[in-house]
């Protein structure tokens, strides 16, 4: 009979003694009889170590002196290192005993504060006893320490299970900041206090199945808490070992919520178990992605190939999410857990676009997909892009795609081919000697590039009449640069003007030219508020209302002006109200597109 | 358009119903001049009442009222505009001549707008500004697929971009006041509801809200050991609250052997219930009170002898003086 099967038993006489099946007396010959069978084992490390023979009442069960898993393999002398499969931690057999003795010494001395005499085991104490010990004194003891160490741990919830490279650059969103993770020194007590709820010691005052649940579902939250330390972590290492330990711990918390469920009454409990469950299904398609990417040597894909999983997890978030809304559980725990929920989804649909577009981006020069997010990392920085979420780097991503494939002749874009202007401001603008005053410039270099633009309809009201006043009715264009996102640049093209009527026929697409073309770096949702709060700002344009149409790319140019007196540089284009800083955008679009688009 | 037109619109004189229905646009809100255009939907309000078009009356006097509340931002004004929507299935967009809504959506957004603002002016009376906000969002509810109609011209003092904003803006007050209403009797139930008002603010896009409701849930969430009666109390700030108290380093250190509850003492300070710290709060002021009385009672023949003399004192100062002036 091994350890395993020796420990089962052990453990049953522990469920049948709080059931009253048997008696205390008997109890304690059986478990002596088991224990001392035991030795050498796990149960009695201290004495395979020839250290002082303990009580086997007082006995902790192994766990991973990191993270506090239980070990899936016995602690023998014979072997002298170990790894948690669920935290990856390499320690020795010393390592694993002394904390297993130190825990021991802390759970003895805990019981004789608590109840004098009862860490000897051998005092024959009656069940109303044993239960009143367990209420009066135990139970409240270990529910304070239960208490004081989530609250510094409150709020874990709302940080998603796992982590992806590219997260780092959305602090609100990356598990980093979870107490899980910034506090990880706050689970050494939960750890101590899963020692004493796993001993026998204190098991044998548990009589009643109520306290009995009272101690589960304590034991169930500190688990929960371990597991999902260990997913965040793991998931943050980003490569393969570290996907598939945490999918290790996701087994693990899933077999905890599924036990937990079948013992839990409350049906809005059950409902609600039902929905960590669903999202364990989402998380774990995710996990097994990532794994499948990270195992990649070289890093080449097939994006697409993922986006099947992909699908299944949102499915399954979005089951997740109905089904805890339609639970009726604590809100306490309801609401921060959808936070953590959303992030995920908005972390599965980044994900999906960057595996997207990666395959539009490669499909002409090739390279790997860690190198794809790495570029757009860089691309993110260089740029100084304002990109404050995951959807707001997948719309810059999908931008910056639809460039190369513009690049490639894959793709027509709205814009306005008009060069014709560009001449005319370029001789307007140089200084010219003029009777031998003045400066003379000369044109030095001419860069011409499409600019981005959101085009939007507005109509609006205005006063007409010099005597006889009245309002009428109005239409116009409005156009907001889309490489600004700070600071907006936008201009109101009056209906009947040539330019108007030009950019109603910009919305034609081109395919573009060799210029070079600059995402856009604003979103819809916030170029429909600029736009409004400028029609709202101008008091010639009463009753104003915005309807944003789409993104045009409009031609831009960037004269380097030299003389004598040194080098100036104007940027202009067919509208006067442009960004003129964009060096900094097109040094990393041009970068981009060198490395995916051109030869 | 000839000189007689323009005059008859300059002036408003010998219009027919519908031409002075028109020229409340164009010379009133068109040009912005929203209290004007109330004033001249009225008359024209009357025209289409002299010729029994009672739709074209309600249609007047809808907009009347509406750009009278456009002018003043006065919210008390919508109860005169619900009743003539009710007779009405579309109207004039505000700040439009030609586009419409629906009339009775945009009945149930100024419903929403008037409990919004009823709610607003009942903050102290937690039970009816809790009630009026689920009724506010309740009417925003059935509005999400659609578009706010008055907040761009009468707008709100945030949260103007969205009905779905409103809605959930609503939301979170109702929850934060339901919260409010049991706080003291259960004060687990009253952090589960402020936990629907930190969702509900999320959603409402309000950070500064998000951040108070989530103060209030941790702070309620928060057990400590009473230093005195030893009970565990739930709900800083509410049941139990640090109070200043001289505790040595060995002082703490017991706490912690004693394997008592370490974080009821933190930086000079000692966790005491609600019920025993006003209990010695009550006591002390009872005592203080009492000293207070007993030392008037010690003090007054004295201070009596002391105000004799000082009366005594004046009337010499006002002797002296009156000699001195006759010499």
């Amino acid at each position: 009979m091994d350890s395993t099967e020796i420990q089962k038993i052990l453990d049953d006489l522990d469920v049948q003694l709080s059931v009253g099946k048997i008696d205390l007396p008997t109890y304690q010959a059986l478990i002596q009889k088991w224990s001392s069978r035991l030795a050498g084992g796990e149960m009695l490390l201290a004495s395979s170590a020839h250290a002082p023979v303990p009580n086997p009442l007082t006995a902790v069960k192994a766990a991973c002196p990191n993270c506090g898993a239980p070990m899936g393999d016995d602690l023998t002398p014979d072997r002298r290192f170990y790894t948690c499969e669920y935290c990856s931690h390499k320690f020795a057999f010393e390592q694993a005993r002394d904390q297993t003795e130190r825990l021991r010494l802390e759970l003895q001395s805990w019981l004789s504060k608590m109840v004098s005499g009862a860490a000897a085991g051998g005092n024959a104490v009656d069940a109303t006893s044993r239960a009143f010990i367990f209420r009066e004194k135990l139970y409240p003891s270990l529910e304070m320490e239960f208490d004081r160490s989530m609250e510094l741990l409150e709020g874990f919830l709302e940080y998603p299970l796992f982590q992806t490279e590219i997260v780092a650059l959305f602090p609100e969103y990356s598990s980093e900041k979870s107490p899980l993770r910034a506090e990880h020194q706050q689970l050494a007590p939960l750890r101590n206090l899963t020692g004493k709820l796993r001993a026998p010691a204190v098991r044998e005052f548990v009589v009643s199945a109520e306290d009995e649940q009272l101690l589960a579902a304590m034991q169930s939250s500190t688990t929960e808490l371990i597991h999902t330390a260990n997913i965040m972590q793991q998931s943050a290492r980003y490569c393969a070992e570290g996907y598939t330990a945490a999918r290790q711990n996701l087994d693990a918390l899933r077999d905890l919520y599924q036990t937990t469920q079948k013992h839990t009454a409350a049906a809005s409990e059950k409902q609600f178990l039902s929905a960590s469950l669903a999202r364990l299904e989402g998380t774990a398609a995710v996990m097994d992605v990532l794994s499948r990417i990270y195992s990649s040597a070289s890093g080449e894909l097939m994006g697409s190939a993922f986006s099947g999983e992909l699908d299944t997890a949102k499915n399954f978030y979005a089951q997740a999410l109905q089904l805890a809304d339609e639970s009726g559980h604590s809100p306490m725990q309801v609401v921060p857990w959808r936070y953590g929920v959303e992030k995920e989804v908005a972390l599965v649909g980044l994900q999906t676009t960057l595996l997207n577009t990666y395959d539009r981006v490669v499909s002409n020069k090739g390279g790997s997909f860690f190198e794809f997010q790495s570029t757009l990392v860089e691309f993110a920085r260089q740029s100084k892009a304002a990109i404050n979420d995951p959807q707001g780097l997948a719309a810059v991503a999908d931008g910056l795609a639809l460039l190369v494939e513009a690049c490639h002749g894959g793709r027509a874009l709205p814009r306005l081919t008009d060069w014709s202007w560009l001449d005319d401001f370029q001789e307007k603008n140089r200084s010219k000697k003029v009777m031998f005053v003045g400066t003379e410039e000369q044109i030095e270099k001419l860069e011409q590039y499409w600019q981005p633009f959101w085009l939007a309809s507005l109509s609006f009201s205005q006063s007409e009449g010099a005597i006889f006043k009245s309002g009428s009715a109005k239409q116009a264009l409005l156009l907001l640069d889309a490489t600004s996102p700070r600071q907006f640049f936008a201009s109101t093209i009056e209906d009947g003007s040539g330019l108007n009527a030009s950019l109603q026929g910009a919305t034609r697409r081109q395919v573009p030219d060799q210029r070079l073309t600059l995402p856009s770096l604003v979103t819809e949702a916030s170029a429909q508020n600029i736009l409004e709060g400028y029609a709202r700002s101008n008091p010639l344009l009463r009753n104003p209302k915005v309807t944003l149409r789409q993104v045009i790319y409009l031609p831009t140019a960037r004269v380097v002006y030299k003389s004598k007196a040194g080098t100036r540089v104007l940027v202009g284009s067919v509208i006067t109200s442009v960004n003129p800083n964009t060096d900094q955008l097109r040094y990393s679009t041009g970068e981009f597109v060198k490395r995916y688009a051109r030869a | 358009m000839g000189l007689l037109d323009k005059v008859k619109s300059a002036t408003g004189l010998g219009l027919s119903p519908a031409e002075s229905y028109h020229r409340a646009y164009e010379k009133g809100v068109l040009l912005g001049k929203y209290a004007a255009a109330s004033e001249m939907f009225g008359k024209a309000a009357e025209k289409f009442q002299e010729v029994g078009q009672s739709e074209q009356v309600h249609r007047a006097r809808a907009n009347e009222q509406l750009y009278r509340l456009v002018a003043t931002k006065d919210l008390s004004g919508i109860d005169s505009i619900l009743p003539h929507l009710k007779n009405l299935s579309t109207i004039e967009e505000l700040g439009s001549e030609t586009d419409t809504i629906s009339a009775a959506e945009l009945a149930t957004e100024l419903e929403a707008r008037g409990l919004e603002n009823a709610a607003q002016g009942s903050k102290d009376n937690w039970n009816m500004a809790q009630n009026l906000h689920a009724k506010a969002a309740d009417n925003f509810q059935s509005l999400l697929k659609t578009k706010l109609k008055t907040y761009k011209l009468v707008p709100a003092a945030d949260h103007n971009d969205s009905v779905e904003e409103r809605y959930f803006l609503n939301q979170g007050y109702s929850s934060y006041y339901e919260g409010l209403l049991v706080r003291e009797a259960d004060p687990t139930q009253a952090a589960e509801r402020l936990s629907q008002a930190v969702l509900a603010f999320k959603r409402a896009k309000d950070e500064a809200l998000r951040g108070q409701m989530d103060q209030m849930v941790s702070q309620l969430r928060i057990k400590r050991t009473c230093w005195l009666c030893h009970r565990e109390m739930l709900g800083q700030g509410l049941n139990v609250d640090y109070y200043p108290a001289h505790i040595t380093p060995w002082g703490r250190d017991l706490v912690a052997k004693l394997g008592q509850d370490v974080t009821t003492v933190e930086d000079g300070k000692v966790a005491v219930c609600l019920s025993c710290a006003s209990m010695i709060q009550i006591q002390a002021d009872r005592f203080a009170e009492r000293r207070v009385d007993a030392l008037r009672q010690d003090m007054l023949p004295r201070i009596n002898q002391i105000i004799s003399v000082v009366h005594a004192l004046t009337e010499r100062i006002a002797n002296l003086e009156r000699i001195a002036h006759r010499h």
